[in-house]
């Protein structure tokens, strides 16, 4: 079943002066439980396409199906309410916040569905056991290292064990070795039956994915390929 | 969730403590000024409030219309109560107090003055509730007791018991029965000794009661329940033109009477009547304070509200996270709004700190005497709470809206600087400077009328002149009354004085107003004048300038009784062609016991215009006479001669201790009763100083944060400038525009506003000074002057710092 589907969607950025065309009509479809990579050179519109998926932003046009919702023209607070029950963010630049300590960034998606405290702990412990970082349960963000702050992340965006995780540019900060630690993070996490959409310039990293979605000028010039054949 | 929202909010407190610093004093320097205004607003407010049944307490004013003018006064006369309630049924009671002036009351030998002597009745203690500290309201049923004050109490017997103690007055023993306590409540009433009318001669209250045409008396009445001032009115008018008016008509008055019934709680700020209370409040600068208390609070929540925005940068990622994760507007909004009630609770917490600490400052800048256990209790803790909410909500809402607006993508890639732009900011920056220069300005006014005020020719020599109060023997006693008159000799042989006269009343205090008849062109009128009672040498000793005529001659019999000196408006009032062949009559009495005839009053002289009262009022037809001796010698004034002060007093002290030893030394300088006049205007310039300079430091304190925030926003580009080979000075004058053009818009507002409030203002008073563009100008001065420094400091700080380090900002 089609977890995802998009179809025709455009996005244009308008200023004063200026009409950006960042996405030219898009139609893809996500199965359940697949592994998909997004690729294309700079400027192509992945971020845009990851952000349509993932409810941050709505669409020019187009239709967005969700989970069978068709959620194109839902406003700000029915996209949320998606957001929090389906969807997991894992982003470059980790975003945690920094006021935060681990625990608490881990438990925050958790918070905004209403669970209860002591529920709230411990999902919070296993999704800490889970990335194995719950040594460092009381430690700010500042006082990690990239790789365990992206492990935080994670452990953030699956704390709510959503069907769908969005991942742009995982591990775009980091070195190799963490880089690796990630991608087998979250495909231990798609074998266990999570949806993962990564965006990324790493062929690398795309090689974790069993599909790769290949955009160039806001368009998908091919939708199809098998990871295997990128490497 | 609101545990989670506290903690945020608390750690990122911590995280810029300069924010925080800025933001919690800026809001508890605020609430400060809030909690001061509402302190000073309710104790004006609270004057006769205490009494049971003030809401249906009414005083008595007396007004007497002429052909183009009118006397009104607080008092009426004596027999106004005791008829009124045998007549009129919809009078529960009445009470009234009964002029004595000046009272002195003998204790083991030293004499105790008071200010403010009364004769009352029995009903006054039931009809206005104080406070005793001994005794009880039914303390005057016995004929010879009297009520005293705590303070006379303290003053007399110190620490002793003062209940029974026996006192002296002219040559009567009475017996402290009550003593109240004057600081309990707020007051219109001249707190002071109370005796009991009980005790009163009878020959003297029954001629009293046939006197109409005298005013002595504060009267009050207090109407049954259902009974308004409006039902009541009408029938006190009929009875006044019925029964009243003929009387006064046979006193040789022509003119209108009309008494009118003024609320108790109005009093206080009633500030039209003669013969009235000393101490009254002025309703205009209580709202004023008010307004300004608002604006104050303003000032600190546009700073909150700045400094939020501005710090948005910081928080826009945790606002997308948020977001992200399912977090909606109103979640986002709460937990801003919870932030900040946060920081309002911590400000509100510093902000009683600081009044307990102030509260003395404050006392002695508004001339109350208000505690800090009266301050913590009724309404004022939750007014403050309600402050604090306001806030909280008020000015967190703001900050929380403008971020959880935007999408969450927006702000996890270019932060919250690219997203929107800063209107709102720039818009609460320049009201801030509005109300900024606004309250300069207006200080400035202030400062400039009190000046004015203080040194402006009033007409008369007032300075180096010395005014001791005289005692006041029994009327029976001529000796005494005799001897006094050698006090003024005695006293006038020491070298440092110059000259000296008795007088009723010194300039600024009043000392009576008579209806004059007088011939005019137009035919007899009655003319109603202040006089001015006093010996031979007060036009010396003051320095008054003769028009035309002669002041008195003690060499000429008549001057003493039946000649007069008038001032230029007096002839003008009358129309008087050649003054010196006119003169004024004092109609008689001829119901008086014995009746009195009328007094012809010759003038002998015309003395150019001088401020007998306040500059408040305009100067007015003026009578100068010189009375029996009894009626003039209330007041000696001594003109002293350059010298050490300190040292004359002492002189002058010692002599009168050997001349009269039994009776107090009370003595003040005629340029501090007169600045006494202005007592109002002085509270209001220093308040309105103190708020002034809370004003203009919220305001530094906000553009010390916007630039801050300003400058650290503008990094890049500043560090791209420099490397372009941009100066020091042409980065500072760049950052300093765009607030320095925010005052310039400011002040397009706030000075028409300001010359508006100042022009009304001034038009309280019958003579005031002229407010100069200089003024205006002064005002722009300092407020650019402080946003110069404050701006210039951030910008020189960012503007020194190595360009490179700004280019690898990003």
């Amino acid at each position: 079943m089609n977890l995802l589907q998009t179809i025709d969607l455009t996005k244009i950025y308008r200023t004063d002066t200026v009409e950006t065309s960042a996405l030219g009509g898009v139609s893809i479809a996500i199965r359940e439980g697949e592994f998909v990579a997004i690729m294309g050179p700079s400027g192509c519109g992945k971020s845009t396409l990851l952000n349509l998926l993932g409810l941050l932003d709505s669409p020019s046009g187009g239709q967005l199906i969700v989970n069978g919702e068709d959620v194109t023209n839902y406003n700000e607070r029915r996209r949320a309410d998606v957001r929090k029950n389906t969807i997991g963010f894992v982003f470059q630049s980790f975003n945690l916040i920094d006021e935060l300590t681990v625990a608490e960034n881990i438990e925050l998606p958790l918070i905004y569905t209403g669970t209860g405290k002591s529920e709230r702990k411990q999902q919070v412990d296993k999704a800490m056991e889970q990335m194995g970082i719950g040594h460092r349960a009381k430690h700010f963000p500042q006082q990690l290292s990239g790789g365990q702050q992206q492990r935080v992340a994670i452990a953030r965006a699956v704390v709510n064990s959503p069907k769908l995780i969005l991942a742009d540019e995982p591990t775009g900060n980091l070195d190799s070795a963490m880089g690796e630690d990630v991608m087998n993070l979250l495909t231990e996490l798609n074998k266990a039956g999570t949806t993962i959409i990564i965006v990324t310039h790493s062929l690398r990293d795309a090689g974790y994915a069993q599909r790769t979605i290949k955009l160039l000028d806001g368009k998908v010039v091919d939708a199809s390929v098998p990871a295997s054949t990128l490497l | 969730m609101l545990k989670n929202y506290l903690l945020i909010a608390w750690r990122n407190l911590k995280r810029d403590k300069l924010f925080a610093a800025l933001n919690i004093v800026g809001l508890a320097i605020g609430i400060l000024a809030c909690m001061l205004i509402y302190i000073y607003v309710q104790d004006e407010l609270s004057f006769d409030a205490n009494h049971a049944n003030a809401d249906r307490i009414f005083r008595i004013q007396s007004h007497y219309i002429f052909e183009d003018t009118s006397d009104d006064f607080g008092i009426s006369p004596f027999p106004t109560v005791p008829t009124l309630v045998k007549q009129y049924p919809e009078i529960q009671q009445g009470t009234m107090l009964y002029q004595l002036g000046q009272t002195t009351l003998n204790y083991k030998g030293q004499a105790y003055a008071d200010d403010n002597g009364y004769y009352t009745d029995t009903v006054f203690f039931h009809t206005f509730n104080f406070k005793w500290t001994h005794g009880g309201p039914d303390a005057l049923i016995a004929p010879d007791n009297i009520v005293i004050t705590q303070q006379l109490a303290t003053r007399m017997f110190g620490g002793e018991d003062p209940m029974n103690k026996l006192v002296e007055r002219r040559g009567r023993t009475l017996k402290v029965a009550g003593v109240i306590d004057e600081k309990a409540y707020n007051t219109h009433i001249p707190l002071g000794v109370f005796l009991s009318m009980n005790g009163m001669p009878p020959q003297a209250k029954e001629n009293l009661m046939q006197q109409w045409g005298q005013n002595n008396c504060f009267n009050y009445l207090v109407l049954k329940p259902g009974i308004s001032a409006a039902d009541f009115q009408p029938k006190l008018d009929a009875y006044v033109a019925k029964e009243i008016l003929p009387q006064w008509l046979n006193s040789g008055f022509h003119g209108k009477v009309r008494y009118n019934l003024e609320p108790l709680r109005e009093v206080h700020f009633d500030r039209d009547l003669d013969y009235d209370s000393p101490k009254k409040g002025n309703k205009a600068y209580v709202i004023l304070f008010a307004i300004v208390a608002v604006l104050i609070l303003a000032i600190a929540c546009i700073n909150y509200i700045n400094m939020s925005t501005a710090d948005a940068t910081r928080r826009a990622k945790e606002v997308a996270l948020r977001k992200v994760s399912g977090a909606s507007r109103a979640q986002l909004v709460a937990q801003f709004i919870g932030g900040s009630v946060m920081i309002a609770l911590i400000a509100a917490a510093l902000a009683m700190a600081l009044l307990k600490l102030m509260l003395p400052a404050f006392n002695q800048l508004s001339g109350k005497e208000i505690g800090f256990s009266h301050v913590l209790h009724g309404s004022f803790l939750g007014v403050l709470l309600l402050i604090v909410l306001l806030i909280g909500v008020v000015a967190g809402a703001y900050p929380a809206f403008f971020l959880s607006r935007f999408a969450p993508q927006l702000l996890l890639k270019e932060g919250v600087a690219g997203a929107g732009k800063q209107r709102v900011r720039k818009l609460l920056m320049g009201a801030q400077f509005a109300i900024t220069l606004f309250m300069v300005v207006g200080t400035l006014a202030v400062f400039a009328q009190l000046q004015w005020l203080r040194t402006t020719d009033m007409g008369f020599r007032k300075e180096n002149v010395l005014c001791i109060t005289m005692p006041q023997p029994p009327p029976t006693d001529t000796l005494k009354w005799h001897g006094l008159l050698a006090v003024k000799t005695e006293l006038m042989r020491e070298n440092c004085v110059t000259s000296g006269a008795f007088t009723y009343a010194p300039p600024g205090q009043s000392a009576g107003r008579y209806v004059f008849q007088a011939r005019t062109p137009n035919g007899k009128k009655d003319q109603p004048m202040p006089v001015i009672s006093c010996d031979a040498d007060y036009p010396t000793v003051l320095g008054l300038h003769l028009v035309s005529g002669r002041f008195f001659d003690p060499n000429v019999p008549g001057d003493a009784n039946n000649a007069v000196v008038v001032n230029e408006t007096a002839v003008r009032t009358l129309g008087w062609s050649d003054p010196l062949a006119e003169a004024l009559v004092l109609p008689g009495d001829p119901n008086a016991q014995p009746p009195q005839p009328d007094q012809e009053l010759k003038v002998i002289g015309v003395v150019k215009d001088f401020h007998n009262a306040s500059l408040h009022t305009p100067i007015e037809p003026v009578a100068i006479f010189q009375s029996d001796t009894r009626y003039g010698v209330g007041i000696l004034m001594l003109r002293l001669a350059p010298g050490n002060v300190h040292d004359q007093l002492a002189t002058l002290q010692t002599r009168w201790k050997q001349l009269l030893p039994d009776d107090q030394w009370n003595a003040t300088f005629l340029t501090d009763d007169i600045a006494q006049l202005y007592q109002a205007e002085d509270d209001l310039f220093r308040v309105f100083t103190a708020f002034a300079v809370l004003t203009i430091l919220l305001t530094v304190m906000g553009l010390y944060g916007l630039a801050y925030f300003t400058a650290k926003q503008r990094t890049k580009e500043i560090g791209i400038r420099r490397v372009m080979g941009a100066s020091l000075i042409d980065i500072v004058r760049r950052m300093n525009r765009e607030f320095v053009v925010l005052m310039g818009l400011a002040l397009l507002v706030a000075f028409p506003l300001a010359f508006y409030a100042i022009g009304r203002w001034l038009e309280t008073f019958a003579y005031h000074t002229s407010i100069s563009p200089a003024l205006y100008a002064a005002a722009l001065l300092i407020t650019l002057l402080v946003t110069i420094v404050t701006v210039t400091f951030q910008a020189y700080r960012v503007a020194v710092a190595d360009p490179v380090k700004a280019l690898r900002y990003e």
